[in-house]
């Protein structure tokens, strides 16, 4: 019996031991003094990134024949269309061409950079697998030894994915632009008007905040990264474009809906731009006080005065 | 799990498993759901190895996930050394099940160890965790059990150095546990 209530406490004592264990390390993440963890995380990436790069291409071809047999109706409306977007697309070639060419001109007259073209980038192919159904990030087989950052923006040919969260020297993790966490700042480009953008989870569309209840806003605008002072977007980064537009009296704001220019679930290549934003210089506040000043000399009394 | 011996094994076993898991399951997706085989193996870790090896083999499930999954590191840790100790405890109600019987007693466990991973998620104030089709997932992940159950368990039980089970019923014939 008491054998029995020996081993009962050990038992006891083993799970009460693991799960104070496992509460101290939540804890230590939580605090964000879990650098030792991530370093240990991102060495065993690091080591098994091989293994998910052959698992990928070995897995890849019949993964894609699956697809074609499964999805083959929605591949063959995918071509009709994509083939009626071509034809669109070559129509408006030759216009493109010229708007092209007349930004090109009004830039050279404002004596300004075509800022967004002129930054470097580094294409990356997606390693389409998460570990987890409990991830909503992409992964990317380049990492800091190829110039990538945390912080950098990313794109696909349609706009913006997303931003760099974490970095190794041979990938990179991407926090999708439509992760509740994102944030960036948008200009609603006709209206010229500032907001925030955040993501409100996968598949569902942005909300930009911050709009006010007095600017027009109409469904189908084209939203683009705003580029303040500090952001670690580039100003001209297209986001999205609008699909509701709801005011918010309560608020004093409008709650404008933005569909993402990037299909997020068909990435296979996309670009990191190498972008650093120009941090401010720091100012530095003298926090002494300053000398009372002394008080001003009563003036001279005039001739006459008493 | 007290000599070297299981130890070494078990540390084997999940080597394996991560890579089995990041090589080939994080790449076929049925019905879009990632089969986490270390959820499996905490499962069939505490039906074999009872409640008190199945907290240790789930923690170090656990420990695994967290090497190789971006949620809150220890956050797996705890979730699936519970699912280890109450798979024991589930067990030991069921000392004479027969293979199929185990097998289907699993299936639910593991479903329920999703189930606990979201309600982490959600103590967590995690988006990312709680937004996830959890039941397609429990669902995905208990017929995944379901079916590799016998070679988990075979697995297992080599890992842990315990033998298969001899039932005897009361005729006298004997059958594998």
């Amino acid at each position: 019996m008491a054998r029995r209530a020996g081993n009962r406490r050990r038992l006891w004592l083993r799970l009460g031991l693991l799960v104070v264990t496992a509460i101290a390390l939540l804890t230590l993440d939580a605090r964000g003094s879990g650098g030792v963890l991530d370093t240990a995380r991102g060495a065993v990436l690091d080591i098994l990134g091989p293994v998910r790069t052959f698992g990928d291409w070995v897995t890849g071809p019949i993964r894609d024949a699956w697809r074609g047999v499964v999805s083959y109706d929605d591949l063959e409306a995918d071509n009709t269309q994509l083939r009626g977007e071509l034809a669109e697309a070559e129509a408006s070639i030759l216009r493109v061409g010229e708007l092209e060419r007349d930004r090109q001109e009004l830039l050279a007259l404002l004596g300004a950079r075509d800022t967004v073209q002129a930054i470097p980038r580094v294409t990356a192919r997606v390693i389409d697998a998460p570990l987890s159904n409990f991830e909503r990030t992409i992964e990317l087989d380049k990492g800091h030894s190829d110039g990538i950052r945390i912080g950098m923006p990313v794109e696909s040919g349609h706009g913006l994915v997303g931003r760099v969260e974490k970095t190794s020297p041979n990938w990179s993790r991407v926090e999708l632009l439509t992760d509740p966490n994102f944030d960036a700042g948008v200009r609603i480009v006709r209206s010229g008007d500032d907001g925030l953008v955040s993501g409100r989870g996968p598949d569902r569309d942005l909300e930009v905040s911050y709009i006010e209840l007095e600017t027009v806003v109409i469904p189908g605008e084209t939203v683009v990264t705003s580029g303040f002072a500090g952001s670690t977007f580039p100003a001209g980064l297209l986001v999205g474009t609008v699909t509701h537009v709801v005011p918010d009296a309560v608020r004093g704001a409008q709650r404008v809906t933005v569909h993402p220019a990037a299909d997020l679930t068909r990435l296979r290549w996309v670009q990191v731009l190498l972008y650093e934003p120009d941090v401010p210089e720091p100012v530095i506040v003298d926090r002494e006080p300053e000398p009372a000043p002394e008080p001003a000399p009563d003036p001279a009394p005039e001739d006459g005065a008493p | 799990m007290a000599s070297s011996g299981p130890l070494a094994r078990s540390a084997l076993l999940l080597v394996g498993a991560v890579v089995i898991h990041v090589g080939l399951l994080s790449h076929v997706t049925p019905a879009g759901v990632i089969i986490d085989p270390l959820v499996v193996l905490a499962v069939v870790g505490g039906m074999v190895g009872g409640r008190g090896t199945g907290a240790s083999f789930g923690a170090g499930c656990g420990l695994a996930t967290d090497l190789i999954v971006y949620t809150p590191f220890g956050m797996s840790l705890l979730v699936l050394t519970l699912v280890g100790y109450l798979s024991g405890i589930i067990a030991e109600q069921i000392p004479s099940a027969g293979r199929v019987a185990r097998a289907a007693v699993a299936a639910p466990l593991a479903a329920g160890g999703i189930g606990l991973f979201a309600c982490a998620g959600w103590l967590l104030d995690l988006a990312h965790v709680t937004e996830a089709p959890i039941v397609r997932i429990a669902i995905v992940t208990a017929l995944a059990t379901l079916v590799a159950h016998p070679l988990v368990e075979r697995t297992v039980r080599w890992a842990l150095v315990i033998r298969p089970r001899i039932v005897v019923d009361r005729e006298g014939r004997s059958r594998g546990g």
